[in-house]
Formats: C-alpha cells, structure tokens, sequence
C-alpha cells in the first residue's frame, strides 16, 4: 500500500512523496532483480504490483515472435485461470496499447460498451448490420468497469502489456500512473533479462543434448565405419590376392606378366587375355584396370551366361538387354568379358558396330568409352575360331599371354606364403609354414589348374590342418580332399558351423555337398560325448524322408576327427538370395512356397524334432527334374529332439542361442524349457514376413534389441508394408504364427499349411509362372546342371 | 414553428421508460446553459409537456425563457440509452405540487432501479439523490421531436418528419 | 478559470455527463456525451465522433454548457466552455483514440465507432453544486 504524504507541509509532503516513490522503485526493482527464472519473474511482477497498488485482477501478456499476438503468461485474481489466453495487437484495450506503445487508463468500460453495444443495436435496426464485425471475447473480466494497461519496452521494442482491471469505477492518480511507468521499465527488463537467461539455458540444454546425441552417433558412426573399413580391408586383401596371384613371385615370366600390365594401362584399345584355366586372366584384367586409374567400375560379363540366356529364350532379347545394361555399368570403366570365346555371336556384332537388331546397343558401346578386355582358354588368332571374324580380327590385335603355373614354377614359394598367411587368418587358425616336403611336393605337381587349383588345394589342407606346420598330403593334389567316399571338389560356403564343399563320390556321378563341421565342442563335453551326439543328430536328419527336406546321404568322422554331412547338392537360390536379388516375391509364390516348408516341418515336427533355425537362408528353391520353386529345408544340423539329460547340443558349441535373431521365436529368447514346433511355425512366419515385404519383423540395431522385440512387439502386419497386394487371409494367418504365446499359433505345420490353401491369391502361380520367372531372371541356375553358392 | 401531437409510442417511452432528463435553455446572447429535471408529464392533447426542473439547476431559466422562450428537453431511458430530444417554446412556468411530486417519485423508483446494477456498491440514499428535488414546472409546447438514441440515426427528427437527410 | 484536480476522477469516470449548446439562430440543443476528456487545467476536450447537431452549433456559436454528475458525492459540476480548435492529431487526439479504439475494436465497430476529431475548449467557469444531503463516498 502506498502511503500518501500528508499535504499540510508542501516541500515535506513533497519530500515524502519522493522518498516513497524512491523505496517503492527500490523495492520492486530488487524483487525483481533477484531472479532471472522467468514464472518467478512474473509471480513478482503480479505480487509487488498488487501489493503496491492495490488490486485484485491483472494479466501480464509478452508479444509472441510474429508480433500479431500478445499471450496471457501470468495472471491474478481471475477464477478461470487466464493463462494462455490470446489478445490480437490492435484489440481492446491491450491490444490497443499493444499497437500504439501508450499507457490507456479507462475508468468508464461499462458505459462505453453499453454505448458502443446501443450503437451496434441501431445499426442493425438499420439494416446496416453488414458494416460490423464480429465482437471479440478478450481475457480478463468480462464486467471491468475500469482498466489500465501498459506497454512493456525495451528500447522501444514491445515485449508485452502489464493490465490491471477493477469492477468497480477505480481512478489511477496521476502520480500512481507515473509510478507504474517507471516500474513498467524494471518490468520489461526483468522480462527481458530473464528470457534471454532461459534462451541462453535451453540453448545450451539443447548443444548439451546435441553434443551427447552427436558423441553417441559419433561412436556409432566410428563403428559401423570400424566395422566397414574391417569389412573392405578384408575384401581388399581378398580381391587383392585374387589381383596379386597371377603377380606375385620373382620368375622372368611374372616379369613380363608385370610389365605388360604397366603397357597395357597407358592403353585403351580392346585386349585380349590367353591362357589355361585358373591362369589368373580376370586378375590380370583387374590389375589392367586398377592400373589404368579409369574412372569407371570393372564390370564382369560371363559369355557362357549370356550364351546360355541366349539360347534358352529364344530370340536372345534378354541376354542383349543384359548385355546392354552391363555396358552402361562399364561406362568409363572396364567391360571384362570372361571366356569371350562363347558371346553370342549378335553381341559380337553389336561391338563392332555391325548389329543389324541392336542399334541401340552399339550406340551404347561406343558412346560408353570402355575399355574391352576379354579372356579365353582357346586359340584365337586362326580364322577358323568360329567367332565373327571383324570381332575376332579386333581381339587378337593386342593381345597378352598369361603363364600357366607350371612355367613359373620358381614362383611358386611366394605365391604359398601368400596364399596360406590370408587364407589361414580367414579360418582363424594359426599356420606358420609348409613342410619343407610339402613345399617339394607342391613345386613338383604339373597343376593342370593353375595358381586357381594352387589356391583350393592350400585352402583344404588349411582346413584340415591340425598344427602350425602345414602339410600336403599326395590326396590333395591328386583329385584333392577325399572325406568318407567323397572329394572335396570346391569350397561353396563357409559359416559359424563349418564349411561346404561340393563334392563328388568316388564312383557315382551324383554330385554332393559336404558340410564339414568345426571341431570345436562345447565346454566341459569330452570327445565320446560330441560323437555321440553328432551321429544321433545326423541319424535323426536322415530319418527325415519328406522330399521338401534335404536328403542326407551319409555322415562321419574324417580322418583328422571333423564330422562331417554328405547331402544331395541342390541348384538354385536359397530364400536370402532370391529376395535379396529379385525383391519381395508375390503373395501367390510365397504361399506356395511357404506350404512346400511346412510339409518338411510337419514330418520333423512328427518325429519330436524342432529345426530351430528356419530363415531364408535355410531355405532352398531349386528345380528338381522338371519342377521349379521346388522347395528344401536345410540344415537340420542343429536339430533338437526331446531334452536328453546333459549331453551337450553341437549347437552350442560357442555358447551362442540357439537360432538366427531376426527369425528366432520368443519362447526360445527367454529360454522356455519344453520348446516344440510352434516356434519352428514362428521362424517360418518371419522368413514369409521377409520374403513378401523385403523386410525383416523387426529393425533392430543390435541382435539384443532384436531379441527383445521378438519377446515385446507386436509386429506390424505385411500388408501394411508391401507394395504389392497381399490378401487379408494371408495377414491373418502370418499374424497367427507370429503371437508371442505359441498356444496362440496354429497347433501344427499341416494346420498352417492347410489354412494357406484357403488364401484366394488374384493370381495363381503355376509351374509355368515358376519356369517364366527362372528363365527371365536367373537362367544360369535352371539352364545346365550347374554347382550353385550353396550356403549356410 | 407549430405545436405537433406527440406520437403513442413516445408517449409510453415517456411513461414508462424513460428515467431521466435534462433541460437547455439560452440567454440573449446565445450563452446556453442546462437544468437538471427530475420529472416530466405530457399535458393533456399531446402538444405540451411540462418539465420539473431540479431545485439546484435553476440559474438563468426563467430568465432566458422570458428572453427568447426556446426551450428543450431530452429524456433517456438508462440504460439502454433510448434518447429523444423535445424542442419548443416556453408556454408557463408554476410551482411544483403534490401530484407532480409523486411523477417524480415513480421517474426516480425507475432511475434507481435501472442504476443500481451499475453502482451496486453505492448506498440507496445516494442514487435516490440523484434525481433531486424539483423546484419548478415548465410548460412548453412542443414543435420538434428527435432521436437521440447513440446511432446512425442519432439527431435525425422524429417528428414533424424530416425532410432531408440529416446532416 | 481552472480544473481543479478533484475534478479529474468525475470526468473520466462520471455518469454520462450533459452538454447543451446553442445554435447561431439561438435553438438550443441538449445531448449527453460519454465523456469529457481533460486535458489540462484550463482546457477540456471532446469527441467528435458522429456529425451531430452539437458539433454544428459549437461551430456556429462556441459557448458550450457542461454539466457533469459526481454520483457518489452527490455533486454536479458545471462548466461553461468555448470552443477552441479541433485536432486531428496530437497528444488529446491520440488518447481520446485510443479509448475509442479499444471499444470499438472489441465490440465489432472500428471504422464505425471513430475518433474524427478531438474538440478541445478553453474553461472560462467551473462550478461544484452539491445536490444531495447523504454522506459523501468514494468508489475506490
């Protein structure tokens, strides 16, 4: 409360006067200097206000960044609480004094909206209701009688109004006016201080966030980038000793070899690369091109694939595209073409511009500036080579011989300790030399197959081997690793468990796969224990006789003690590559597809047997006699049957969970004790989810989180996810197999099989469609018995 | 100027509504001045009025309607504001009676009554003050009635009808 | 002659306050006006809002009668004014605008309810004639 002087005294009464304004301005500007927090600041404001002047209702309102609007942020005395309310600049009394940055004292409100609503009254009676506007609801009492509102400033820019209201008729004395004004100032800057105090702290709130969020990312990033660069460097020094191979040693002929790389790379007329097989001719080509620092890709076209094409289809229209879409890819670059001697002749044609149906294609090879390198096994500088003579002319033009093995067998020491050092270090073992009688042996055997063969055969022995000094036995070099009645032929796969070899018996034609199982047990597990283990998992595989389950044919002991499978060898793609090639496949082909998995489920699951690792890559499309999409369950090998006491599971012979993340089924995640085929019918579902949408079930950074999600979220349905149209029936049944409580999935194999006969696709897909989508997409698998990746 | 019949819906107003009034007047040299009124009653036939003017607001009235005899009057109903404003010439003034006491007593019982929700704190006594005691009645007769309800239409005459627009 | 300071707060926030003026052909004319702005102590101001017969008369004739009610403590006050200028602008024009402004900005009349011009006229008399015999107050 202001005390007011007493006028008796002038000059004392004046001095009393001033020496209250003095205490009040003190006052209110030491309450309000005392904090920057800014509802502190306006709690103040309100409080020492209406102590000092006495009333009961007052807004404080700060302009918002558009200036158009001014925002109740602190209020007194009203019961709804005027916090948030809005005054437009320009409107009533606030807003008023918003607009014109004057004080306004009003102490009639009531009379002048009683005229003002008179006016509006007749106005209307007069037909000229159109000339008003719409009356505005502003905060604050609806019946104030008297009102005084003042612009807050700072350097006369407006940072809000402070209002007071009275219901009654309430006077401001002058004095009290120019008391308010002063303290208006304080009032604007303790508001304006204190937001720029919480602007600093939000800011610096948000760079703290920024900079942990950009740390995390930063290590995350480091990481990945870690991982990546491990990943290159891998692939690099893979790429390099396929590079290397053909150029590694001291012999006069890998001299030459060196020296007609350099030549060669100043140059950019087509080259042409002779010599046996496994003579290392794309690693030269590569060199050739890493060389000539061209600015394009090194893009490998493999002739017999495009023969094969050609001739499958028809009229070689998809092997031109191909061909086509491969010259564009070799844009500033180099066109490898491997075994050139089996281009179709059309495509020799369209090189050298001669094409009679392919413009296009000989417009694109010769505005692509490539540079032609091709390869072959055969002789051809002799007309009668059986290629178009103008291309034939053109290859032999410049041409480089590449060495076989045995006429640079000086090298051959060099390319050992290459060879082994990388390829030991892939295989985690530790090799640190040759035999010296294997070195002797080595140098003495004529390699039919080249430095390619050299590598295979130092690959198996590494495989095999035991100790530090590696050995090589006569076997290896002589039709190689025999393992039971089998030779290891070629290494297909390598995985977690062990790798696969394509294989062929001794006397049968048949070819095979052999899986080779790492010898490593789990701990504590004495050697009897593993075998009896293997052998009883092996049995149970082959007691599987469904035709949609991988035939085993035999199993064993090696000699050096690696168990190992025999199974039929399959050709085609398994589900991972299919998908990650070709995209997400239509409703209908998963369907069918998916049926042909649960056939294969149902008979182990008859048998008490749980795959627990189904995903796509265990799963194998292939073309059995004249069937395509035909479908094969792979890799039973760690197949659990009943519990069976304290034999060790092979499969845990890292101490790793049993199954694949993304596909794993939640009851094993949090380690059920009684896990039956329901969770085999959840991973199939997964694999269904990823073939259909292209997505796995779940993102996840880490396989921990992916674990949790399979335990916690509800998936999304793929329907929801999937370009292409996928019937309601479908997502309900996948959504089934997917429920977190197996007695909530369908009870078996054949039940989900026979609800996905009940799905009404739009389109069916028939064996026709199958055989039409392999010959388009993937004819080298489906066209000659070939061996296939065959993976893990 | 001519006396004019006052039409039937202002005489209601005056009747029922209206709650207060104020009176002008001018001296010789056009100097004008104001009389509060406390009361007011249509004489019979419609074309007079008389007018009870406050005891405090008497200064220069008789003296100017001698003079010149123009006199006006403007009533409002408060507070819907319906104003009009009555023009003419002094006809007599008398003494205030018992009979225009009691016009007096019901125009204030309405003024109050109209006023109060806006001075709810203020005593009775105070706004029964307001309309004060009148001291003299002034009879004039009526030529010119006009609207003065806050408006478009404000000061436009009633009647006679105008003839042109009101400026 | 002075406003006298007391007579501020009854300006601002009287009754309607009553002005008569007179026209150069002597008819007077009686009309209530929302307010009567001071200005300072020899000069109050006016509005002009609406073209009326009180804005002709003072131009015709600048003697005005003033008579403005203190409900509360029971006095009329009188003032006989003459008409000085009309602004346009300026200080009064501004405040008396402002006021204006904001009413008819919150009630849907701007452009309707308008400040034209602000009639200032000098004091020549003030007078304070108490009417009633109750107890003064103020409404504070």
């Amino acid at each position: 409360m202001i005390d007011r002087p007493d006028n008796t005294d002038s000059l004392s009464a004046d001095l009393a006067r001033k020496t209250v304004e003095f205490q009040v301005l003190r006052r209110v500007s030491s309450e309000l200097n005392s904090t920057l927090e800014l509802d502190e600041v306006y709690d103040t404001v309100l409080r020492t206000m209406g102590e000092l002047f006495e009333f009961h209702h007052a807004n404080l309102l700060l302009l918002n960044p558009a200036g158009d609007t001014l925002t109740v942020v602190a209020s007194r005395g009203y019961e709804n609480q005027a916090i948030g309310g809005r005054v437009r600049v320009g409107t009533g009394v606030i807003g008023i004094v918003a607009e014109r940055r004057k004080m306004m004292h009003v102490t009639n409100l009531g009379q002048q909206r009683a005229y003002a609503a008179v006016q509006r009254q007749q106005m209307l009676k007069a037909g000229r209701g159109a000339e008003l506007g719409d009356a505005v609801a502003v905060p604050g009492l609806q019946n104030a009688e008297s009102q005084f509102a003042i612009p807050l400033l700072i350097r006369d820019q407006l940072v809000g109004v402070f209002s007071i209201e009275t219901p009654i008729r309430r006077t401001f004395s002058e004095h009290e006016r120019t008391l308010i004004s002063i303290i208006a100032e304080h009032i604007a800057s303790a508001i304006h201080n204190a937001r720029l105090y919480e602007e600093r702290r939000q800011t610096a709130e948000q760079l703290q966030e920024l900079n942990a969020s950009l740390e995390v990312r930063v290590a995350e990033r480091t990481a990945a980038l870690e991982r990546e660069l491990r990943v290159a460097e891998d692939l690099l020094k893979d790429a390099r000793s396929r590079i290397d191979g053909p150029l590694i040693g001291h012999s006069a002929a890998v001299d030459t070899l060196r020296n007609a790389v350099r030549e060669q790379a100043a140059r950019s007329e087509p080259l042409l690369l002779s010599g046996p097989p496994g003579a290392g001719k794309e690693a030269i080509a590569h060199a050739v091109h890493v060389a000539s620092r061209r600015s394009g890709a090194f893009i490998f076209v493999s002739c017999p694939e495009l023969d094969a094409q050609h001739r499958s289809a028809g009229t070689g229209a998809g092997a031109t595209t191909l061909f086509q879409a491969k010259v564009e890819l070799a844009t500033s670059g180099t066109l490898y073409l491997d075994a050139v001697h089996e281009l179709p002749i059309e495509l020799q044609q369209a090189i050298v511009g001669k094409a009679v149906e392919s413009e296009a294609l000989a417009a694109s090879t010769r505005t692509s500036q490539l540079r032609l390198v091709a390869s072959t096994t055969r002789d051809l500088t002799g007309e009668t080579s059986g290629l178009f003579e103008p291309f034939r002319r053109m290859l032999v033009a410049n041409r480089v011989a590449v060495p076989a093995l045995v006429d640079r067998l000086e090298d051959i020491p060099a390319l050992v300790d290459h060879f082994v050092r990388r390829q030991a270090r892939q295989m985690s073992k530790i090799v640190d030399r040759v035999s010296p009688e294997s070195m002797r042996r080595l140098q003495a055997y004529a390699w039919p197959g080249n430095i390619r063969e050299l590598r295979t055969v130092l690959e198996r022995a590494i495989v095999l081997s035991t100790g530090s000094v590696l050995e090589i036995d006569e076997e290896l070099l002589d039709e190689r690793l025999a393992v039971g009645s089998y030779r290891l032929m070629e290494q297909l796969g390598s995985g977690g468990m062990g790798e696969v070899w394509r294989a062929q018996h001794r006397l049968l034609v048949r070819p095979a796969a052999v899986k080779l199982i790492r010898q490593s047990g789990p701990m504590g597990a004495t050697r009897a224990q593993l075998v009896r283990r293997f052998e009883r998992e092996a049995q149970t595989t082959a007691s599987l006789r469904s035709p949609h389950t991988v035939q085993l044919y035999d199993f064993g002991v090696t000699d050096t003690g690696n168990f190992y499978y025999v199974m039929e060898l399959l050709e085609g793609l398994d589900l991972q590559q299919l998908v990650k090639r070709f995209g997400p496949q239509p409703v209908e082909r998963v369907v069918m597809l998916w049926r042909q998995a649960c056939r294969s489920l149902a008979e182990a699951h008859e048998h008490g047997l749980v795959h627990r690792d189904i995903k796509p890559a265990n799963l194998f499309v292939t073309r059995l006699g004249h069937e395509y999409d035909y479908l094969k369950v792979l890799d039973f090998g760690i197949v659990k049957d009943q519990p069976s006491g304290d034999e060790p599971n092979l499969a845990t012979a890292q101490g790793i969970l049993q199954g694949t993340p993304a596909f794993i089924a939640p009851e094993i995640v949090v380690g059920e004790d009684h896990v039956d085929g329901r969770a085999d019918l959840y991973s199939l579902a997964c694999t269904a989810y990823w073939v259909v949408t292209g997505q796995l079930l779940f993102e996840a950074r880490t396989p921990t989180d992916m674990l949790l999600h399979h335990v916690r979220t509800r998936p999304t349905p793929p329907s929801q996810l999937s370009e292409l149209p996928i019937p309601k029936q479908f997502d309900s049944i996948l959504m089934k197999c997917l429920e977190k409580d197996p007695a909530n999935r369908f009870s078996s194999a054949m039940e989900v099989d026979a609800s996905l006969a009940e799905v009404a696709t739009r389109d069916r897909w028939t064996q026709e469609a199958a055989r039409h989508w392999w010959q388009i997409h993937a004819p080298e698998l489906v066209a000659a018995p070939k061996i296939t990746a065959f993976r893990q | 100027m001519i006396a004019i019949t006052i039409p039937g819906r202002i005489l209601r107003f005056l009747e029922q509504h209206a709650n207060v009034a104020f009176a002008g007047t001018r001296d010789r040299d056009l100097v004008p001045y104001g009389h509060r009124v406390s009361g007011w009653l249509v004489e019979p036939g419609g074309q007079s009025m008389t007018a009870f003017v406050s005891e405090h607001s008497t200064e220069k009235l008789v003296e100017s309607l001698q003079d010149n005899g123009e006199f006006a009057l403007t009533v409002e109903e408060f507070p819907s504001h319906e104003t009009y404003q009555f023009k003419g010439r002094y006809l007599r003034h008398r003494s205030v009676q018992r009979e225009d006491l009691q016009v007096v007593d019901r125009i204030r019982g309405r003024f109050v009554k109209s006023v109060r929700p806006i001075y709810s704190e203020a005593p009775e006594p105070l706004l029964h003050a307001f309309i004060q005691a009148p001291a003299l009645a002034v009879e004039f007769e009526v030529h010119e009635i006009f609207v003065q309800t806050p408006g478009p239409g404000a000061g436009a005459r009633l009647v006679p009808p105008a003839e042109a627009t009101h400026v | 002659m002075t406003l006298p300071a007391e007579i501020r707060p009854v300006l601002e926030s009287g009754m309607p306050a009553v002005m008569v003026t007179c026209s150069a052909d002597g008819i007077p004319n009686v009309t209530v006006i929302s307010q009567v702005y001071y200005v300072d102590e020899e000069h109050a101001a006016l509005s002009f809002q609406f073209f009326s017969k009180t804005i002709r008369n003072v131009r015709e004739n600048p003697r005005a009668y003033v008579c403005v009610a203190d409900v509360a403590g029971q006095v009329d006050w009188v003032l006989q004014l003459v008409f000085q200028r009309s602004e346009t602008s300026g200080p009064t024009f501004d405040a008396m605008d402002m006021q204006i402004e904001a009413i008819a900005s919150a009630t849907g009349m701007s452009g309707i309810f308008k400040l034209r011009a602000a009639d200032v006229y000098r004091v020549l008399s003030v007078e304070k004639r108490p009417y009633g015999n109750g107890p003064r107050s103020h409404d504070r």
